[in-house]
């Protein structure tokens, strides 16, 4: 009986449900869909899902776009249609449907380039050979705006600090009447500037600096970095708003309890090292932190004197006793003072650093050397801890800048030459002065190029465009004898040629016959009957000489030096 | 040698990494039949077939679980009454539709935000209409095993008039305790279902909990080692046809989804990470075919085959592997021939 039950059960199981019945339907119908659907052929069309700088200001940190098609490309009929105009030459690689593009040499800036790619084929049809649909593809990109910033020096813009551009040959002056700026510098995308300057409103004097930001009236639009974290898509839905204002003065730090000495910015724009001093004690003294929504905090440190951050924006180079200690800005130490990580003990002062960190110019005072005493020397420091000496002048070394894009350092130096006759005063026979000097290093082979012999007497401020392709100057009498004489910006545009012998031998002219403090003479064209001081530079060139001629390296002259119109001190680029 | 290593490795790790998600579900199972009154959970499920479709889809926001944490809900599900619809759109949707698959998708596909949509919108389209299909049969009881059955007890009596006379629970195999008439109490089943079924007093907590224990560890035992037995499957497959084999097939609009989808079956890898396995393949394969892996993948595979012969007979697991294959290569198959 019960088997019979079981057995009866098993059957009615078994017998065909309602599910049975309509899952074979609905599966033999979306068989038959699926089989029209293939034969219906492919109707997709090829694009370019994103290009990573379309309608981008690129910098010259930017280095490589990416195009993203929305399938796998046949690679040869990609490459072989793609346009940039005005061209700019690089390098192809592919990760797939990624295709990136990688510049040889950084973009001049102030150019819009347009990028199009009018056909190509996808792998799939590229394998079959027969011809596939692609959606046209057109896309345009600027680089950033040729611009820079200066602390004015007459009418309006007395001490004030003033936005030049280039392009649209307009200046804008950024800081209200009342603010004596006396330094900026800008932050990394251009959209803002951190200054110090005394508030005259508040009979602030220059001990009473306080330390502002302004808006540039420039709005960023750097491309998106591919291995950042997106913005949420809120943000990215939002309309950019268009253009901001200029002018924009917000305070960061008062000087109500410590006064403010020197500032610098780190190269990420998230931090700012203030050198202050306790107004009621002055052995409070040291670099100070400042981060975005944090209150100030000294850095505990040993004291130390001059600093810079080092373009990682994660440590601090300052000057401490007879050497340079490096310090992390990282999370404060649970306790005591901030260990320096490392300290160079031969060098008194940090010029410049590589924008990867690779390398610093330092400059070694020459103290423990007898023979070499009342000299400097600049030295080219390694972080693989090579120490390279570029140059030794008789006089100072007064400035050096990396170019952002090439294996070249631009130098500030002195030589001291015999004092020019003037007809005004009598000075002594032995009477000496420093001449300065504007010399390009060339980093590969250490050779030094003089560019140009400057004025006598001058205090003197370079700049290096970030492109690498000019120079800015600017010379401020500091004698001071003529108040008419307002101080000067100079604009330098710069070749590279292959360098050769010719430059080498005229290093380091002597400026017997420059003593009118308005022009610039390139020594290039300058006679060479002179007493060449700094002989220790031609040992090199003479070596590097036969290396330069099989494998040309491009070393930097000045052509057609511009002064404009207007004058000022502190001309810096924009980034 | 060599393949023997690739093999044994392959199983611990699917194994390890399935673990700690069959026992989230077990835990979640226990939770869902020891503090979850079914009269309320079906109080708030939805009459309407599609709905309730959707709204088991959408469980899984409330139990983050992957393909092998699910069975154990969904068979809890069924077995505390749940609308057919309810139960098989969760086992489906669930191990996608869920924070935690959307988040590591979302991290994954950053620069393709339509794959998060497009997988979670798939997904749903799929698990809801194969929900449909099954709600046309009104008792699933034909397709579940014979243990399942048992335990679910009666049916609704859906179509049933009341004037037709009630057949005794008394009918069907197990020991039975007999209270107040009509009141029959099923003592061959687990401690805790017969507990649950003693409602009219709740325990005290500490005595649920432990309960929930004691269930937990039969659970865990019995789909444990069916996990197990489902990962050396998994993994002895994956060692005889290498995944090249596999991607070998098609690189074609229409060959690349059917490979992808293969590989998904094959591999068998966690809902939760799987969108970083499918993001190696991003730059070689069409958007339509990383689809078809990140909705298959979810639903069926080998791994989890093991553990769905715990709940469905084999016909009705053909039903859901067929339908879901079908379903995913149409809707992707239309991506990749019509928007590339």
């Amino acid at each position: 009986m019960a088997r019979r039950r079981s057995r009866r059960s098993r059957n009615q199981l078994a017998r065909v449900q309602p599910l049975d019945r309509l899952a074979l339907v609905v599966m033999t119908g979306l068989a038959m869909a699926l089989g029209l659907l293939i034969l219906s052929g492919d109707h997709a069309t090829a694009r370019v899902r994103d290009f990573t700088w379309q309608d981008r200001q690129v910098g010259t940190e930017d280095r490589a776009f990416l195009i993203t098609f929305s399938r796998p490309m046949d690679v040869a009929s990609v490459e072989k249609n793609l346009t940039l105009d005005p061209p700019l030459p690089g390098k192809v690689s592919w990760a797939g449907r990624r295709m990136a593009y990688t510049l040889t040499d950084p973009p001049p800036y102030g150019e819009s380039f347009t990028l199009s790619l009018s056909e190509a084929r996808d792998r799939y049809a590229a394998r079959r050979d027969r011809p596939s649909r692609f959606e046209p593809f057109q896309a345009q990109f600027q680089t950033r705006r040729r611009a820079f910033l200066y602390i004015g020096s007459e009418g309006d813009e007395a001490n004030r600090l003033v936005l030049a551009d280039l392009e649209r040959q307009e200046r804008t002056i950024l800081t209200p009447k009342n603010l004596s700026v006396l330094a900026f510098q800008p932050y990394p995308l251009g959209d803002k500037v951190l200054f110090s300057a005394s508030d005259s409103s508040q009979g602030g004097s220059l001990l009473n600096q306080q330390i502002y930001t302004v808006t540039t009236g420039i709005a960023p639009r750097p491309p998106v970095d591919f291995m950042d974290e997106r913005p949420p898509l809120w943000q990215r839905l939002l309309p950019q708003n268009a253009s901001p204002e200029s002018g924009e003065t917000t305070l960061l730090l008062d000087s109500r309890n410590y006064q403010n000495l020197k500032f610098d910015l780190s190269p990420d724009g998230q931090a700012i090292v203030v050198q202050r001093v306790n107004q009621q004690d002055p052995a409070d003294f040291g670099p100070w932190l400042v981060r975005a929504g944090e209150p100030p905090t000294p850095i505990e440190t040993e004291p130390g004197g001059d600093f810079l951050i080092a373009p990682d924006s994660q440590s601090l180079l300052l000057l401490q006793g007879q050497g340079t200690a490096i310090i992390d800005l990282g999370a404060e130490p649970t306790r005591g003072p901030r260990q320096p990580l490392d300290f160079l003990p031969n060098y008194g002062r940090v010029l410049d650093l590589t924008a990867d960190g690779s390398a610093a110019a330092m400059v070694n005072f020459n103290q423990d050397d007898p023979e070499k005493r009342f000299t400097e020397s600049l030295f080219l420091v390694t972080n693989q801890g090579r120490e390279e000496e570029l140059l030794q002048v008789s006089g100072a070394i007064l400035e050096a800048r990396f170019d952002p894009t090439r294996q070249v350092l631009y130098v500030l130096a002195s030589e001291l030459v015999d004092a020019p006759s003037d007809s005004d005063t009598l000075q002594p026979v032995d009477a000496y002065v420093e001449q300065p000097l504007l010399l390009a290093i060339t980093l590969t082979n250490g050779e030094v190029s003089p560019l140009l012999r400057l004025p006598l007497r001058q205090t003197i401020h370079m700049s290096v465009a970030p492109d690498g392709r000019s120079l800015l100057l600017d010379l401020a009498d500091q004698s001071a004898a003529d108040p008419g004489q307002k101080p000067k910006i100079w604009h330098l545009p710069l070749v590279y040629r292959p360098s050769s012998d010719d430059t080498a031998d005229s290093a380091l002219d002597s400026a017997s016959n420059s003593n009118s403090s308005g022009t610039l003479t390139t020594t290039l064209n300058s006679s060479r009957d002179a007493d060449a001081d700094a002989a220790d530079t031609d040992d090199a060139d003479s070596a590097d000489a036969s290396d330069g001629s099989k494998n040309p390296v491009l070393a930097p002259t000045v052509v057609d030096p511009e002064t404009f119109p207007f004058g000022g001190i502190l001309a810096t680029w924009l980034p | 040698m060599t393949q023997l290593n690739n093999g044994i490795t392959l199983f611990f790790s699917l194994l390890v990494e399935a673990m700690p998600f069959l026992l989230l579900g077990v835990i979640f199972s226990s939770v869902l039949l020891l503090f979850v009154d079914e009269q309320k959970l079906l109080a708030i499920i939805p009459k309407n077939v599609v709905l309730a479709a959707l709204a088991g889809s959408l469980i899984g926001f409330l139990f983050p679980v992957c393909e092998c944490g699910n069975i154990p809900v969904a068979r809890r599900l069924l077995t505390k009454g749940a609308p057919t619809a309810v139960a098989i759109g969760f086992l489906l949707a669930a191990p996608t539709v869920n924070p935690v698959v959307f988040w590591a998708t979302w991290i994954a596909f950053r620069d393709q935000p339509e794959i998060v949509f497009l997988r979670v919108g798939f997904t749903l389209i799929v698990a809801i209409t194969i929900a449909l299909i099954f709600s046309a049969q009104a008792d699933l009881r034909p397709f579940l095993q014979d243990n399942l059955t048992r335990m679910m007890g009666e049916p609704e009596p859906v179509a049933a008039t009341p004037s037709e006379p009630e057949i005794s629970p008394l009918l069907k195999s197990g020991t039975f305790l007999m209270q107040s008439p009509g009141q029959v109490l099923q003592l061959d089943a687990p401690p805790a279902q017969v507990l649950a079924q003693v409602a009219v007093a709740p325990p005290p907590l500490i005595h649920r909990l432990r309960l929930m224990v004691d269930n937990m560890v039969l659970e865990l035992r019995e789909l444990g080692a069916v996990l197990v037995i489902g990962s050396a499957i998994a993994a002895f497959v994956q060692v005889a046809v290498p995944r090249e084999v596999i991607l070998g097939l098609g690189e074609g609009p229409v060959s690349s989804i059917v490979a992808m989808m293969a590989l998904a079956w094959v591999v068998s890898i966690c809902s939760t990470v799987d969108s970083f396995f499918a993001l190696s393949f991003a730059s070689t394969f069409t958007s339509g075919a990383l689809l078809a892996f990140l909705v298959f993948g979810p639903m069926i595979d080998l791994k989890n085959i093991s553990l769905l012969l715990t709940v469905f007979k084999g016909r009705a697991i053909i039903y859901l592997f067929v339908l879901a294959a079908q379903l995913t290569f149409l809707l992707t198959l239309v991506m990749n021939l019509y928007t590339g």
